[in-house]
């Protein structure tokens, strides 16, 4: 059953690039750790694929190797857009094992999680250097958004000339402020929205398709 | 022995970028590191010539001090960012072509004023032994507040070292002087005392300056603290010959900057960091990050072991393999 479904998984994929105008964008999912990035990948998974990408979690850096979910079929106000996911590990300038003690992590396994974190993120720097076309930047609406990190890798997916969308997540919280993030960064396109509740997805699909097309 | 292929046991001297690429014998990327300091002759350090590379502490300290100048100057130029050009190869030909740093400072200590290294050495090497600051690189930050790289505190304390000594050697502008000059008192006024205890266990003042006499022919520094200055085309200086013989263990301690129970893993750190600072260890389990210089580099440290081991992840495991698979 297993072979048959991924016989026809490829061939289908075949029959889409070749009737597709291109090969699907590869669109990176970036962002500071916890800004949700997996929620939102999980969720653009399931609602277009069925599948999810990865586990979600509330301790910092579970995502630490870059996962990608392929050939999503995004189809919105007569655009369709065909992209390949990579949901990436949380960039930062520090990973401290001591974070994740507090998550009732023994130390032994927070000193290695923290390790796979660094490697991590080395990873999703390679990747945003030569493998994406475009990138989401997922940040957390509760927090400042002017960090070091947000604003070294806006520049940098700024000088490579790459599509952006800002994606201001957890509007579902209180503390909750969009308007900071489009003011921090308002060269860019910012796309409010819960990616755990589902809020305002309509509008991130328009925007996906409209961006990356 | 820096740097070996743990396949095939291929060595490569320290510094060397050609592992970035892969082991040119075998193909392994897995590499590990073993610095090529002796604790016996550390403190050999009333130096050599200012090209050649010492060993030990005197290793460590310029090249902590070279790091942390680099640092700085980076930082001037381009201040929040991070925003670091360098390749491995510019990083390397720095550490070679920068003069040991640390001479400078004899500028300030009027009796020696031509004299090279040996009352900064010491107050830099003391500064890595029972001198209070040297609890900063461990206590300080194992229970520091996270700043933003690079004014890390922990780069604060390594440029202790650094600001000690101006970067060069033959400068000897007045001004520069006054202005280190409080805080090189400072610390050498702080300093002398654990100077004093750790070297009255091994070398008695007197016994230093007999030695001192029978080489020189003006000892002002009878001082223990203040080893008599050599210059470069005196034979070999007092110290390298009689200390190291005579205070391994004082040596011992003093490369010994932050956990107790491991004293060689943070030299072998710090050079390892020196050699590829994309990637800052900071204490096991505790990592800082330089954005730009992954996001630059082809190749980088994708595994990171606490026994100095690490792997290097090159640019053709990368790229057309991770698409396709």
């Amino acid at each position: 059953m297993g072979l048959l479904t991924d016989l026809r998984d490829s061939i289908s994929r075949v029959v889409d690039r070749l009737f597709s105008e291109s090969e699907p964008k590869r669109i990176g999912i970036y962002g500071p750790p916890n800004a949700g990035k997996t929620t939102l990948a999980n969720r653009i998974a399931r609602d277009w694929t069925g599948d999810a990408i990865g586990p979600e979690s509330h301790i910092p850096h579970e995502t630490r190797r870059a996962r990608r979910k392929e050939n999503v079929e995004i189809e919105r106000d007569g655009k369709k857009v065909t992209i390949d996911i990579v949901d990436t590990p949380g960039v930062t300038t520090k990973v401290d094992y001591k974070e994740f003690l507090e998550h009732d992590m023994e130390k032994d396994d927070a000193v290695r999680r923290s390790r796979e974190a660094t490697e991590g993120v080395a990873e999703a720097m390679h990747w945003l250097r030569e493998d994406v076309d475009g990138v989401i930047y997922v940040l957390d609406s509760t927090k400042d958004p002017i960090s070091q990190v947000n604003t070294m890798l806006i520049g940098i997916i700024e000088s490579q000339d790459l599509p952006v969308l800002i994606f201001a997540n957890k509007i579902d919280l209180e503390e909750s402020n969009v308007e900071r993030i489009a003011n921090a960064y308002p060269q860019h396109e910012t796309v409010e929205l819960s990616a755990l509740e589902g809020e305002n997805m309509d509008e991130v699909y328009a925007k996906i398709a409209e961006y990356f097309a | 022995m820096p740097h070996q292929c743990t396949t095939c046991s291929k060595v490569f001297p320290d510094g060397s970028k050609e592992m970035l690429s892969g082991c040119p014998n075998c193909g392994g990327n897995k590499f590990q590191f073993k610095p090529k300091s002796s604790p016996g002759g550390v403190t050999g350090s009333s130096d050599d010539t200012p090209t050649q590379r010492g060993t030990g502490a005197r290793d460590l300290t310029s090249s902590a001090a070279d790091a942390v100048r680099e640092r700085a100057s980076q930082t001037d130029a381009r201040p929040d960012t991070g925003d670091e050009e360098m390749t491995v190869s510019d990083w390397v030909e720095t550490k070679d072509e920068s003069p040991p740093p640390r001479e400078t400072s004899t500028s300030d200590t009027t009796t020696a004023p031509s004299s090279p290294s040996s009352p900064s050495t010491q107050s830099a090497s003391s500064t890595q032994s029972s001198s209070p600051s040297s609890d900063d690189p461990t206590g300080g930050e194992s229970s520091r507040e996270w700043g933003e790289w690079p004014d890390t505190p922990d780069e604060s304390s390594q440029s202790d070292p650094a600001a000690a000594s101006t970067p060069d050697p033959t400068r000897t502008d007045p001004s520069e002087s006054r202005e280190s000059k409080p805080h090189i008192r400072a610390r050498e006024t702080d300093e002398d005392n654990s100077q004093k205890s750790a070297r009255t266990e091994v070398v008695s003042p007197e016994e230093l300056a007999a030695f001192d006499a029978q080489h020189r022919e003006s000892t002002d520094h009878p001082e223990p603290g203040v080893t008599p200055a050599t210059s470069d085309e005196t034979a070999t200086p007092p110290e390298s010959t009689s200390e190291p013989d005579t205070r391994p263990d004082v040596e011992g301690t003093t490369i010994e900057p932050s956990s107790d129970e491991r004293p060689n893993l943070d030299e072998l750190r710090e050079e390892l960091n020196d050699q590829f600072e994309s990637i800052k260890i900071v204490n096991p389990g505790q990592y800082e990050l330089n954005l730009m210089e992954l996001y630059d580099r082809d190749e980088y440290i994708i595994s990171l072991r606490e026994d100095g081991r690490y792997v290097i992840e090159v640019p053709d495991s990368w790229g057309p393999g991770s698409r396709e698979d």
